[in-house]
Order: C-alpha cells, then sequence, then structure tokens
C-alpha cells in the first residue's frame, strides 16, 4: 500500500505494509537509523519521534497511521532552529554518555520546546519522563535543556 | 584546585558527542550488510534438564530458513569464559539456567527466523532446580561436575585475630543482609553482525562488544580460526555498565559459526525480553555479620560470611567475591577483619561483572551494620563513621598501609554533609518524624575501591596502544580499551597530547579494531583511565625518545634534557614547534610511533591463617555518597529528594564527563535501592520482569534536580597522568546511601535487610513498626 506523508520537511511516497510498525519503516524502508530500538512496548523512548509536534514512540504506532501526517525524525532534527540548539546545548553540558538513548530525548526536548519555550523544571521533567536514560542520571540533560531554553529565549528577544 | 595542563582538567566536548545527536553514529542493529542472514534463538524450557532431542524438521521445511544450528555444529571448543571456561554457547548435556540456547535458526529475514524458532520441539529430561546458593552448597544435585559441592570460589580475607578482638569488644552488632538480582539495563539490546571474507577462513565481527580481544580468544578455540584472521571491531556500545561481555560474546560465537559454515553475513540482535532472560546479572549476596568495637564505637573486628549466587555459570563470580571480601569491609580502621566470600552454582540467571562488581551489596550491608553500631553508641551515623575512618598512614582492613595515596575520605564525608548539610537536618529530621506520618532521613555510605582488577589479577593487568605522529604532526593513536558510552576515548585522547605535549586538535583517536590496535584486556573494573593511561605514557617516552635521537643526529649535537610541552619542544636552550620537530625527525627517515604498554605493579597478597591478607589492590579511590529521603509511610513511597556524591578519582581528566559518571552512577544506585526488582521464582528459577514495562528504572521524574557530583581530587602518584577509578564508585555507594536514609526515616538502623527497598517492603516494615509502637 502506499503511504504519503511529510518525512523531516520532505514529501515522501512510502510503499509498503501500512502494518507495519513506524520504527521498522524508518528503520528499514527508509534505512533512517537514527530512531533506536530499546524494549519495543513503548517505555524506554528510544524510538520516539514527532508526529504533527507531538512526541511519539514509533514502536507503537503503525505506518498506515501516518498517512498525511508531518514525521520528524532525529535526522530532520538539524534543519531546525530548536533542534541545532538543543544538539549544541547536549553535547557541550555533558548531556551525551553512550548516546543510544539521545536522539529520542532530543525528539521529546525538541516537541515540548516548540511548543512551550518557556517550560518550568517540573514540565520538563514530566515531558522526558518517558524516555529512560541508564548513563547520565538525568541531570545533565535537564541542565542541557533549560540551557536550550535560555538560549531560545534570548534570540526571541533579538 | 588541582591546576589545570594545556589539555588535563578543561570540560572537553566528547569525540563522538556529535555524531550521537545527530543520529549518525552506528551501533550494532543500524548496520546494514549485503544480504545478511538473520538470526533467533530458541531457548531452554527448563532451568535444570537434561537435553534428549531436537525436532528441527519443520523449521528447515519453513521457506527463507537457511539452517538451525546447535551444539553439533561447533567445530572445535564449545565452551567459552574469561577466566573459568564453562559457558556452552549451545546447550550440549543439559540446561543450566532459562536463558540457556538450545539452537538458533537462520533465515533470509528476521520475520522468517522468528517464525520458524516457533516451530522446534525439543524433549527434555527434567532435573531438580537449585535456586538457593545457601542450599545449593552440598547439594546432591550438582550443577557443574567440577565442582561437586556447587561452591565454585571461596576468597577469604583475613587480618589479624578475629575471635581475640571480638572477645575484647564492649559491644557486638550482629546482622544478615541480603540483596537481589540488578539487571545492567542498557537502553541498547545486545547486537553483534558478523562479516566472513570470501579471501580467507577470517571473520570480522561488530556490535555491542565490551571485550573484543576475549572475543576473539572464544572464537577462534571455537572455529579454530587464527586470532590474527578474527577482526573484532565494535560498533558505537549503547551502554554495558560491565554487561556486555559474556552474554554478546556467546551471541558472536554463535553468529560466528553460522556465517562460517554459510559464508554469509550474519545480523544478530535480542529484543528485550531476550536480553534479560539470557543477560547475567548483578549478584544476590547473602551476608551473616559480626562486628565488635569498644564502648565508644570504635571497630575491633569484622566477621562476615558472604554467598554470592553465581548461576548457572561461573562468569566472574570469583573475581567479584574477591572485591566483595577485600573492599567490603569499608574505608574504616580495624584490627583484626575475617572476611569470607563464597560463590555458588545454582540454576538461576548467571551473574557477572555488573558496575560495583560484588561492593554495593557489601556496602549495603556494612553501612547498616555501622549505623546499627552508631544506635548502639547513640551518636549520629555521621559521627560513627568520623571515628573509624581512615586517615592518611592507616592500615586498611586487609592489611595495606596507605603511605602512598591521599586518604581522602573524611574529606568526602565533609564536603557530602556541608552539601546536604547533614548536621542540622539529622537533628531537624528527628523531631520532625516524632509528629509526622510522611518521614525524612539521611543517609551515608562510604567505599574504597580498589584501582583496577587487584592482587587476583597480579600479572594479566596490563593494557596496550600504538601512537604514531604522522609526517604533517597530526597524531593517529589506537587503543583497544573500548568506548561503552563514559567517555573513555576523549579522555585517551587527552592523555595522549598531553603525554606528547601537543594540542587535543592533532589527535585522532581511532575506532577500536583488534587488526589495528595491540592486544589490551577488556575495558572493565573500572580501570580506563588508569591502565590505558600507562600505556599511553609509555609509547609517548618512547616517541620523545625517538625524536631525542632525529633532533641529535639532524643538529649534530648531543642533548640532556628535553621537554615536550603544548607544542612547544626545548632542549640545550632551544625552543622549536612540535610540528618542527616531528619533521626534522621524518627528514632522516626516522618514524615516530610506539607501542606503549603498562602493567600494573604486582602487589604483596600473601596466604596467611588460611586465607589471605596484605594489599588487594594497588591504589584506591575513596567516595562517600549522601541521600535525603521521605518515606510516606502510609504507603511505603520513598522519594530520594537530593543524592550528593564525592569521589576521589585521583584526576579528573576531563571534569565534564568525570561528573556525568558520578550523576549517572548515583541514579543507577537509586534503582538498586528502591525499585529494581526482576522477580525471581525460586520454584524454577525463572524471571518474571522481562521487559521496562515491569522492570522499574528511575526516570527523569524520580530523580532529584538537586543531585551534586562532587570531584574531590588529589592526583594519584601510581597513575600515569593521576587518574584512577571513577566508573564503579560512582555507583557503589548510593543504593546503601538510600537504604540507610529509609532506615533512618523510620526510626531504627538496618530495619530492612533486604534490597530493593521497594514499596511492599517499605508499607510492610511500617506495619510491623507499628506493632512496636511506631
Amino acid at each position: 500500500m502506499k503511504i504519503d506523508f511529510t518525512l523531516n520537511n520532505k514529501h515522501i511516497t512510502l510503499d509498503t505494509e501500512p502494518t507495519k510498525r513506524l520504527v521498522d519503516a524508518i528503520r528499514d524502508d527508509l534505512s533512517l537509523t537514527g530512531t533506536k530500538i530499546g524494549c519495543e512496548v513503548g517505555e524506554c523512548g528510544a524510538c520516539t519521534v514527532v508526529i504533527d509536534g507531538e512526541a511519539v514512540t514509533s514502536c507503537l504506532v503503525l505506518v498506515g497511521q501516518v498517512q498525511g501526517k508531518n514525521v520528524l525524525t532525529i535526522e530532520g532534527l538539524s534543519e531546525l532552529e530548536i533542534g541545532r540548539i538543543l544538539q549544541k546545548c547536549f553535547v557541550e553540558n555533558g548531556a551525551v554518555q553512550c548516546g543510544f538513548c539521545t536522539p529520542g530525548m532530543l525528539m521529546s526536548a525538541y516537541a515540548l520546546l516548540n511548543k512551550n519555550q518557556n517550560p518550568s523544571k517540573e514540565e520538563i521533567k514530566e515531558a522526558m519522563s518517558g524516555n529512560l536514560c541508564r548513563c547520565t542520571g538525568y541531570v545533565p540533560i535537564l541542565n542541557s535543556i533549560e540551557k536550550a531554553k535560555d538560549e531560545l529565549k534570548t534570540l526571541s528577544k533579538k | 584546585m588541582i591546576d589545570k595542563t594545556w589539555t588535563i582538567g578543561h570540560d572537553t566536548v566528547r569525540v563522538d558527542a556529535w555524531a550521537k545527536v545527530r543520529g549518525e553514529a552506528k551501533y550494532g542493529d543500524d548496520l546494514r550488510l549485503d544480504r545478511p542472514l538473520f538470526l533467533k534463538a530458541v531457548y531452554a524450557e527448563y532451568a535444570h534438564a537434561k537435553l534428549i532431542k531436537i525436532h528441527k524438521e519443520d523449521a528447515l521445511k519453513v521457506d527463507g530458513v537457511v539452517g538451525v544450528f546447535d551444539t553439533n555444529d561447533v567445530p572445535k571448543e564449545k565452551m567459552i569464559g574469561e577466566l573459568f571456561v564453562d559457558q556452552y554457547v549451545f546447550v550440549d548435556d543439559k540446561t543450566r539456567y532459562f536463558g540457556d540456547v538450545i539452537c538458533v535458526v537462520a533465515g533470509e529475514s528476521q520475520a522468517i527466523a522468528d517464525e520458524a524458532s516457533k516451530l522446534i520441539k525439543v524433549d527434555y529430561e527434567p532435573l531438580p532446580v537449585l535456586t538457593d546458593p545457601r542450599t545449593a552448597i552440598g547439594n546432591e544435585q550438582v550443577i557443574n561436575k567440577n565442582y561437586k559441592d556447587n561452591v565454585c570460589g571461596d576468597i577469604h580475607a583475613i587480618k589479624g585475630d578475629i575471635e581475640e578482638e571480638l572477645n575484647n569488644s564492649d559491644i557486638i552488632v550482629e546482622d544478615k543482609f541480603e540483596t537481589d538480582f540488578v539487571e545492567h539495563a542498557y537502553i541498547e539490546p545486545e547486537c553483534v553482525v558478523v562479516e566472513p571474507s570470501l579471501m580467507r577462513d577470517e571473520l570480522t565481527i561488530y556490535g555491542s562488544l565490551q571485550a573484543p580481544y576475549n572475543l576473539r580468544i572464544s572464537v577462534s578455540r571455537m572455529t579454530g580460526i587464527p586470532e590474527s584472521q578474527i577482526i573484532i571491531k565494535p560498533s558505537n556500545i549503547g551502554g554495558s555498565f560491565g554487561g556486555k561481555i559474556e552474554t554478546a560474546e556467546a551471541m558472536a560465537c554463535r553468529a560466528a559459526i553460522v556465517a562460517n559454515i554459510t559464508k554469509r553475513n550474519v545480523h544478530y540482535k535480542l529484543t528485550r525480553e531476550e536480553s534479560i532472560r539470557e543477560s547475567y546479572k548483578r549478584h544476590p549476596i547473602y551476608f551473616d555479620m559480626k562486628l565488635g568495637a569498644d564502648k565508644d564505637g570504635k571497630i575491633k573486628g569484622l566477621k562476615v560470611d558472604s554467598i554470592n549466587d553465581a548461576g548457572a555459570y561461573i562468569n566472574m563470580s570469583v573475581g567479584v567475591a574477591y572485591k566483595t571480601a577485600t573492599l567490603g569491609p569499608g574505608p574504616y580502621k580495624m584490627n583484626a577483619l575475617d572476611y569470607d566470600a563464597k560463590a555458588v552454582l545454582t540454576n538461576n540467571s548467571h551473574t557477572g561483572s555488573m558496575r560495583g562488581f560484588g561492593t554495593p551489596q557489601a556496602i549495603f550491608a556494612m553501612e547498616n551494620l555501622m549505623d546499627e553500631l552508631a544506635e548502639k553508641v547513640n551518636v549520629s551515623p555521621y559521627e560513627i563513621r568520623k571515628r573509624n575512618i581512615l586517615h592518611d598512614n592507616d592500615i586498611t582492613p586487609c592489611g595495606h598501609k596507605l603511605d602512598f595515596i591521599n586518604v581522602s575520605i573524611g574529606e568526602c564525608m565533609e564536603k557530602c554533609a556541608k552539601e546536604i548539610d547533614y548536621e542540622s537536618k539529622y537533628k531537624e529530621f528527628k523531631e520532625y518524624n516524632k509528629t509526622h506520618k510522611k518521614k525524612k532521613g539521611l543517609g551515608i555510605a562510604l567505599a574504597m575501591r580498589g584501582g583496577s582488577i587487584g592482587a587476583d589479577g597480579n600479572g594479566f593487568d596490563v593494557s596496550r596502544c600504538l601512537i604514531e605522529i604522522e609526517p604533517d604532526a597530526s597524531v593517529h593513536f589506537n587503543i583497544g580499551l573500548v568506548e561503552l558510552g563514559q567517555g573513555l576515548r576523549t579522555t585517551q585522547a587527552m592523555m595522549c597530547a598531553e603525554g606528547l605535549g601537543c594540542s587535543l586538535d592533532r589527535v585522532t583517536i581511532g575506532e577500536t579494531d583488534t587488526s589495528r590496535s595491540p592486544v589490551t584486556g577488556a575495558c572493565i573494573a573500572s580501570r580506563g583511565t588508569m591502565l590505558g593511561g600507562g600505556a599511553i605514557k609509555d609509547a609517548c617516552d618512547k616517541i620523545h625518545d625517538i625524536i631525542k635521537v632525529a633532533l641529535e643526529k639532524v643538529n649534530d649535537e648531543e642533548i640532556d634534557n628535553i621537554i615536550f610541552e603544548n607544542e612547544k619542544v626545548t632542549f640545550n636552550g632551544k625552543t622549536i614547534s612540535f610540528e618542527e620537530a616531528v619533521k626534522k625527525c621524518y627528514s632522516i627517515n626516522m618514524t615516530p610511533m610506539a607501542v606503549g604498554t603498562y602493567q600494573v605493579p604486582k602487589t604483596n597478597w600473601v596466604p596467611y591463617r588460611g586465607g589471605m591478607t596484605g594489599e588487594p589492590f594497588y591504589t584506591y579511590t575513596f567516595s562517600c555518597a549522601m541521600a535525603e529521603v521521605e518515606v510516606d509511610t502510609d504507603t511505603g513511597f520513598t522519594e530520594v529528594i537530593k543524592m550528593v556524591d564525592a569521589v576521589d578519582m585521583g584526576r579528573a581528566i576531563n571534569p565534564i564527563m568525570a561528573k556525568g559518571q558520578i550523576y549517572g552512577g548515583m541514579v543507577m544506585g537509586q534503582g538498586m535501592g528502591l525499585t529494581e526488582d526482576l522477580a525471581h521464582n525460586k520454584k524454577d528459577g525463572t524471571l518474571k520482569n522481562l521487559n521496562f514495562d515491569n522492570y522499574i528504572l528511575p526516570t527523569f521524574s524520580d530523580v532529584p534536580d538537586e543531585n551534586v557530583a562532587i570531584l574531590n581530587e588529589h592526583p594519584d602518584g601510581r597513575s600515569a597522568f593521576g587518574g584512577h577509578s571513577l566508573g564503579e564508585p560512582g555507583t557503589e555507594t548510593s543504593a546503601s546511601a538510600i537504604a540507610c536514609a529509609v532506615n533512618m526515616a523510620l526510626g531504627k538502623a538496618g530495619c530492612i535487610k533486604t534490597l530493593p527497598y521497594d514499596l511492599d517492603k517499605v508499607y510492610f516494615a511500617c506495619r510491623n513498626l507499628e506493632k512496636e509502637g511506631f
């Protein structure tokens, strides 16, 4: 079946089984391996992508469900200002260790800052609580998102 | 503050950070080799059963199935193991635990292999299952015929005369403690990919491989292919914490056997459920403790009998017992020690290396006992520790005189106490708890960690590297100690620049590749910085000698003293640039390239009174963690309010990543302390919680954003660049600090005796305390 959707700001048509998991379509059919698979039950958040502005675990979505929607993966993040700022802040503030949770973390953080440019600490923690990290203890990631928030504020004032 | 050099001590962006934030870093499952075969394992249905017959026929009829491979397809040796070779990669005579693999199905797609694997039928003859190491000792059921009583290791650390000290004590504290299985829970499940060469019998193996050189030996022994033709290139590794050694190695051996037979690329990944089912765990350990002290609470002697559950295979259980026995007594002064640590085989998941390696459990037991001692002496937990900690030139519980290192445990404790405001909060909480149902607690845990493997590795605690300066004065550097996420490659590159005397941006650190890096041991035992640093220093010194000889020849002069520092080379009153020195070297076709080797010096660990005594390690890291909690006594829910951890890692080469180790370690300890439970079934040896929906890791919402990581640096003269162990010290204390804090909230030292302190346990402890007028 042909599935039309926007992926990382480009319109694409994918000919595949609509019942395939979105994460498999992204990783196997489209060869975008930045989206990771960690648990396949929606608990770890490593496969998080952004669909129409919402952070979603792509292991729980079928590719047929994204017909006509706007899908953003880690590979498209560098092309967006909020994405670039988040990436820079993650790099500079020690938010990256093994890096396996990192794409999912960034996608959740992007979805948050895209909706709310001034989230409180509690709002950040809530938005990020679907993404597990075993390396960093979360604090450096929290600090990175707060730094990104501050940079966005400075930009919007200019 | 320690002075920074031009490289060391500066927060440095890790070499792989940008690739990771762009999603470009490749992990095992991201590799896309040409037309790979996909594997699916069939697991044992019984934890202990004779294997009678495997019925493969139906699976082999499935379109797209290329073969089903079992123990009969292993051409040479059938077992693997790092220290003890006892683990079958395919079940041979009998199953030993639920994660044993009977066979693998190879198919043209993962879906084909998955479906076909369901058609495999296996006949078994079940045997009695042993799930408690305490009753497994001397049981008539024997798991491994080489260990008739099921005891596979017994380490006995002894100092002084324990009976005399206990007899002369004013106070005796006795108690028993237990810990449970803990999952590593790296977010990346294991994956290996094997590519056979069509030129010769050569295999290249990629994936989540923590110990490439050990794997190379195993594949060679199993296939008969020489080590030079087995090339291991670990991919980016999505977390390990000691966990991607034996399991990934068994997988790689299976995949290598299939690749060698079929001459096809092989892609073999585990689901999370398979990963938890098959992989080894942190050891459950049972402690029986007796401590004697004088009336002021000064320890006179400690006697401990501990039993670790090795599970089905020995794995690292004996080494774990070694660290339990030698480091379990903590950084405390005592006249006598008698610490016995046994490792016992059962039909549970095998247990092996996990960050801490037998110490987080022992610290949990010891620190609870210290709190019980404080209660008897009627002083605070802080005061009892202050009275007993080691200082410079003191002798450790095992008998090691600390005259070569800053014994900074007292400093670590003071810094934590200040940060968490211990003194005033301790008094305040005691009062507060008298009138509130939600109760507050503070907990302290101290540790001293031996650097690297220790005396049980005397002689093979070695590392090597290869450094080459190119004609344009850029540096290519290869080392086989693997990046696991901790930031080691960046640290190693920094030490390489420091050692050579050049800027960091000259240094390219190659991907780990056993065909390009000289053989080195595994990246284990929190030794990457010290061991790698030693090898790097050796190579840099050799290269400096080569450049010196070259300059002498080119300039036709003798050079007594030459200094390489921050891009400058100074000799005979002259200073030239690093680049110029390298060019002069190449101008007469000398090669500034060297292999560096470092071996941890042997230490004096000697037989004594039926056990061992002396110097169990070459050097030590001291650390202290404190935790503040609030316990809802109606529900049993524990909230962690704040954690502080001060670690003396010698020198923080890259401070931002050093802090990262501590932040991450604290939270890993929080999980062990409060929520992580694999739901082990004592009847049949199975684990119920096979995914993160039931095995509960701390999330963003559970972790205090007030956590503080303190770097308490005192450069270690026994390490080339001053840094020693950090990864394990970062995590070994926090579960205990939380446990002690919960017990303080409950008003009774050592109240809950088993980890984790989950909802049920704390709830029922509260109900029991109510009966006592809580």
